[in-house]
Parts: structure tokens; sequence; C-alpha cells
């Protein structure tokens, strides 16, 4: 009886009086990308629909006499002939609170089988980005977790930066940990994550492991999978970036994964080529830049008098054979604010995250950085970047001054220092601590083997409840005079033991 | 180009450029488009494309309306006054009789489409109630 009364309420709020609607008809149809004519004030961007197949469009290609149209689900129902009408609405996806801990289609429709998404907000797929005068400076540390990262390439809340690298050497991972740290952060981040093109296999192992780590709470996955139309691939992004922008005017962080963007630039191929658009270099057509840039400008840390939310934008893009000079990767590397580049070899060599700290680099620099980590961290790029060009020269000659040999041995310890397990972020008060204890020469007379382990003991001793050092590192973001002390003697009490 | 889209697209290009034109006029864009499609070694189509203009010229100027069932002709002629006033003057309206649309009536012209069927009601009833309940 509840729903009988439910539903006569629900019939109250629609219109379904018959109305005249301005049609067209289906002239071309085929790879998922359909040709029109009629429909003859259709605007850009206009979501259509085909009469009684209940699948809607995207106009797209507005020409003299025809309209291109990609389907927004299986093309091949769609047959010459069929009457195609205008909705006079441009296409928007449900955003708010209600999406949190959801996996959706880049139409806003559930996947994960948890029903109906309660949001009575909708917002437009395609949207402005926020102006100069909206905008305020990239100050306040996003932190990833990942002690290379947040040591050397910090990133900050509305920045863009740039994941990059060949298939397979972590770049999801580097993502997935940056989510996974969110967790215990101060004033969390929503984390939207896009799946553009991903195996389904490869999604469920990730939300699987988000829920396992209790991060489904505070993130929502947006998926186009390998074997969705390329119209699902080329919008799951700027669905992605509409959810996030809901945070990001209401003054809340949030942070969105675009992964990857490669595929989407495929798909947007694709879809141009069937549509006939004159290609370009390497047959992409000539958007293929505003393709990216309207997306990513959408990120950004508002000013105070917009609420001071932000959207922190991770996209990620795969390289061929580690070619950075490719075509897709630098037209991101130009729009983004610095980028993350994943190194093949060393990769294979065991160092994880395999980054290359010399080809990577956040335009934000210590900006993003808690004044702590500024302090410890501030030369630790430099040295190591001295130490890899050291390590070079070293491998030529076996006469080394003093000075030159402490420094090899110091950055050998570094580099064991900062590589990290996937899935294991750790939080910044313990970042500091770890490299705290590397750049004041602490373990300079430890056994390079032995790293790994001691900072792992070094962790669990700081852990003790009668220690209150990480507690005073995470409120005041800084490693004051007492702390320091203390500090010291934790590492020289770990270091005993193991005999040194 | 496919000869069938080649064929549609002519035809609806000289649908519009002969729109309101005198008969010479007709007679003088319809030379040329021989001319054009000769040079193009395509002339042989040109018996197809001005057949189907022609379908188009006669789709255009008619108002399909589709009915449950027959209807008197006074309620047809009543519902007919009516579509010519909402779709355009001058118009012919050419009824069918379709019982898949259960009840009501559908009004097609070329680029209008009042859809006041049964049938569309009854989707829509289930639309809704999939979607909210």
């Amino acid at each position: 009886m509840d729903k009988i009364e439910q539903f006569k309420r629900q019939l109250e709020e629609k219109e379904i009086e018959p109305k005249m609607d301005e049609i067209g008809t289906v002239i071309e149809s085929g790879d998922n990308v359909v040709k029109a004519n009629g429909l003859r004030d259709v605007e850009n961007f206009e979501l259509v629909e085909f009469e009684g197949r209940q699948i809607f469009g995207l106009a797209l290609n507005l020409e003299e006499y025809e309209t291109g149209i990609i389907v927004l689900g299986k093309g091949n129902a769609i047959k010459e002939g069929d009457v195609v009408k205008r909705t006079k609405r441009t296409l928007s996806v449900p955003v708010g609170e209600g999406l949190i801990g959801r996996v959706v289609d880049p139409l806003g429709r559930p996947l994960d089988g948890k029903g109906k998404i309660e949001s009575k907000i909708s917002y437009p797929v395609e949207r402005l980005a926020p102006s100069v005068i909206e905008r305020a400076p990239v100050d306040k540390p996003l932190h990833t977790g990942i002690l290379a990262i947040d040591a050397l390439i910090p990133i900050g809340r509305g920045q863009r930066e740039l994941i990059l690298g060949d298939r397979g050497i972590g770049k999801t991972a580097i993502a997935l940990d940056m989510i996974l740290n969110q967790k215990e952060e101060k004033n969390r981040p929503v984390c939207v994550y896009v799946a553009c093109g991903q195996k389904k296999s490869k999604l469920k192992r990730l939300v699987k492991a988000l829920e396992e780590k209790g991060a489904m709470e505070y993130t929502i996955v947006v998926a186009a999978f390998a074997d969705d139309p390329a119209s699902f691939l080329y919008l799951a992004p700027y669905t992605g970036c509409a959810i996030g922008e809901y945070f990001r005017d209401n003054k809340k962080d949030a942070v969105i994964v675009y992964d990857d963007l490669t595929k989407q630039s495929w798909a947007w191929r694709e879809i141009s080529l069937v549509l006939r658009r004159p290609p370009g270099r390497e047959a992409y057509p000539g958007d293929i830049f505003y393709l990216h840039s309207r997306l990513l400008e959408r990120a950004a840390k508002l000013s105070k008098e917009k609420g001071g939310g932000s959207l922190t934008a991770l996209p990620i893009v795969e390289t061929q054979a580690g070619d950075i000079s490719g075509y897709i990767p630098t037209n991101v590397i130009s729009i983004t604010d610095g980028q993350i580049f994943l190194d093949s070899a060393l990769f294979y060599k065991g160092q994880r995250p395999s980054l290359d700290i010399g080809r990577s680099v956040s335009r934000v620099g210590s900006k993003a950085q808690v004044s702590g980590m500024k302090k410890i961290a501030g030369t630790l790029k430099l040295d190591l970047a001295q130490f890899q060009d050291l390590e070079r020269f070293s491998e030529f000659t076996e006469e080394l001054d003093p000075q030159t040999r402490k420094m090899l041995e110091r950055g050998k310890r570094m580099r064991e220092l900062l590589k990290q397990e996937d899935l294991a972020p750790l939080s910044f008060e313990k970042e500091i601590a770890v490299i705290f204890a590397g750049t004041k020469g602490y373990l300079d007379d430890l056994p390079l083997e032995k790293i790994r382990q001691f900072k792992i003991d070094l962790i669990e001793e700081l852990k003790a409840p009668s220690l209150e050092i990480l507690d005073n590192i995470r409120d005041k973001e800084l490693v004051d005079s007492k702390t320091e002390g203390e500090l010291e003697e934790v590492i020289k009490r770990v270091k005993k033991s193991y005999g040194a | 180009m496919k000869t069938k889209t080649t064929i549609t697209t002519w035809a609806r290009v000289l649908v519009l450029l002969t729109k309101g034109q005198s008969e010479n006029a007709k007679k003088n864009i319809i030379l040329r488009l021989q001319e054009q499609l000769k040079r193009k070694k395509k002339d042989y189509l040109l018996p197809k494309i001005l057949e189907t203009a022609e379908k188009y010229l006669a789709q255009a100027e008619k108002i399909t309306l589709v009915l449950a069932r027959e209807t008197d002709s006074a309620t047809k002629e009543m519902l007919g006054q009516k579509l010519i006033a909402s779709l355009g003057k001058g118009k012919k309206i050419e009824s069918k009789i379709d019982d898949s649309i259960i009840g009501g009536f559908v009004a097609r012209t070329e680029d209008y489409l009042i859809d006041a069927s049964v049938k569309k009601y009854l989707n829509q009833l289930k639309r809704i109630s999939l979607e909210e309940i």
C-alpha cells in the first residue's frame, strides 16, 4: 500500500502529458556513431533520445544537413529510419554525498548492485573551469603516503600532477596508495577514482582493496570498461570531474584520479574518425589538446570568497617504451603542474616506487609541504640528483676521495630508505621521522641491506604508547627541539639492536 | 561516401535548395546537379536522387496520423484540424491504423512528433516505476 502511495506521489511530480517533440531520422548508424537528419535546432552536446529504444545519444557534429551523434549505449540496436528526438537538456549526472562509497558508470548509473543513488542534485558533465579571480594559490599539502613523493615531489590540494610511465610499473598503485593514505588525514578529501578503459577484473581487485582498507567510506569510483562503447570512455573523466566539482564547490576538498587519459584519447580519436573529423598527428583530431586541457583546468583551489574548496587532479598517462616525448604525454605534461615519471628500468631493478627523480617535478614545490617536511627534506632532491651523477661517475673510477665516498654511501642508504611496498602508505609524521633518520646521517654506519628492516622497526618503536613523538609532529607539523632530542634517542636505541 | 548516403544527402540538399523556387529555377538547379554528377561520373545516380527527393518532399508536406483503430470521420476531422493548426498549414493528413499503439494517436511530420498513444503512456509509467521504487 505504501508503495502505491509513494508511486502516486512520484507520478504527481512527473510530466507525462503528450508534447510536441522536435525529431530527426537516423540515416546512418555504425561503430556507435549515428548520423541523423532533421533535428534542426539541436544544440552542441545536447542529449537526444532514440524513440522506442530507451537509448540516449549526444549531439556532437552539427553540420548543415546532418547531425553526428555518439550513442550512449549499445549502438547496434539503432537502425536506419529510427526516430531520434531532442531532449533540450545537456548531459548531466547525479552528484553529492549519496555517491560516496558507490561505483557508477559514466552516466551516473550504479554498477555495484547497491540500489538507487540517493541524490537530488545533478551537474552537467561539461562545465567551465573556475576563472582566475575565483582561484587561490595552492598551499595546502595532499599527503600521498609515499615517502619519495611527499619528500621530493610534494603535491598540493588543487594541484594537477601527472603520473606517467610504461604499462604495469605501478602508476595505479601510486594512486591507490594516495587514496588509502587519506583515511587518517586531517580534513580528509573525498576521493574519486575514474577507471577509463580498464579490465573489469582489475577494477574488481581495486575496489576490493579499497573496501578491505575501509577507503570506500570516502571514495567514489566511476568506471568505463574496456568493452564499453568509446563514448563511455570519452565521457568517464568528465563525469568524475563533475562529481568531484560538487565537493570543491561546497567548501570541501576532493581528489580525482584519471586512470588513464591515454585510453580516453584513443576513444576520442575513434569517435572523431568515425565522425569524419580531419585527422592530424597520429590520427588524433585537432582538438585532442583541448580534450585534456578543459578537463584538467577544472581542478583548482578556490578562493576564500568561493568557499576555499579544492579539486586535485592526478591524471595517469601511459608511455610507450619510456618515451616521455610522445604526443599525449607531452600534451598533458604541458597542462599539468608537474609530473611523476616512473622508469621501467628502475622498476625491474627492484626500486618501488620506480620514481625517476631527475625527470619528476612538482611546479608547486615546497609551498605544498608542511614546515617539518620542508625543513628535513629541503635539500634531499638535490642531494639525490648529485648522488645519481656521482654513482654513474664512480663506475669508471675506483679512486674516490673520502667526502665523495661518504656522499655515495649516504645516497645509497637514502635510496633504500625511500623504497616502499604497495598498499602500505605512511602518514606524514612517520615519513618525517624516517627521513630525519636518513638526512641527519644516522644510517651511515648501518649495513645497506638492513635499512629497510630498520625503517620498519623504527616506525614500530615510535608507535609505542609511552612516546608522543608522532603526536607532536602531527600536531605541530614540525620537529621542534624537544621532539628532535627524543627522536634521536629512539633512533639510537633501534640502531643498537642492529649492533651499530 | 557510400552510394546510399550520397543519394540521401543529395536528395536532402535538392529539397532544401528547391524549396519556394519557381519551376524554371528548379529546372536549373537539377541541370547543375546533373553536370556535377557527370563530372564525378556518377550521373547514373540522378534518377534515384530525384525519386528520393520527391519522397522527402511528399513527407515534408504531409502529417502522418497513426490511430489504434478506425475512428468516425467527425473525430478524425476535428483531430486533423487541430494537428494542421499546430504542425503546419497546407499539409495533408495521411492516416494509418496500427493497433500496437493500443489507444490515443501518434502524429508525425518531418521535424515534429506528437506521441499521445496509450503505449507511450504505459511505457512512461513503467520507466518511472522502475526508476523510483
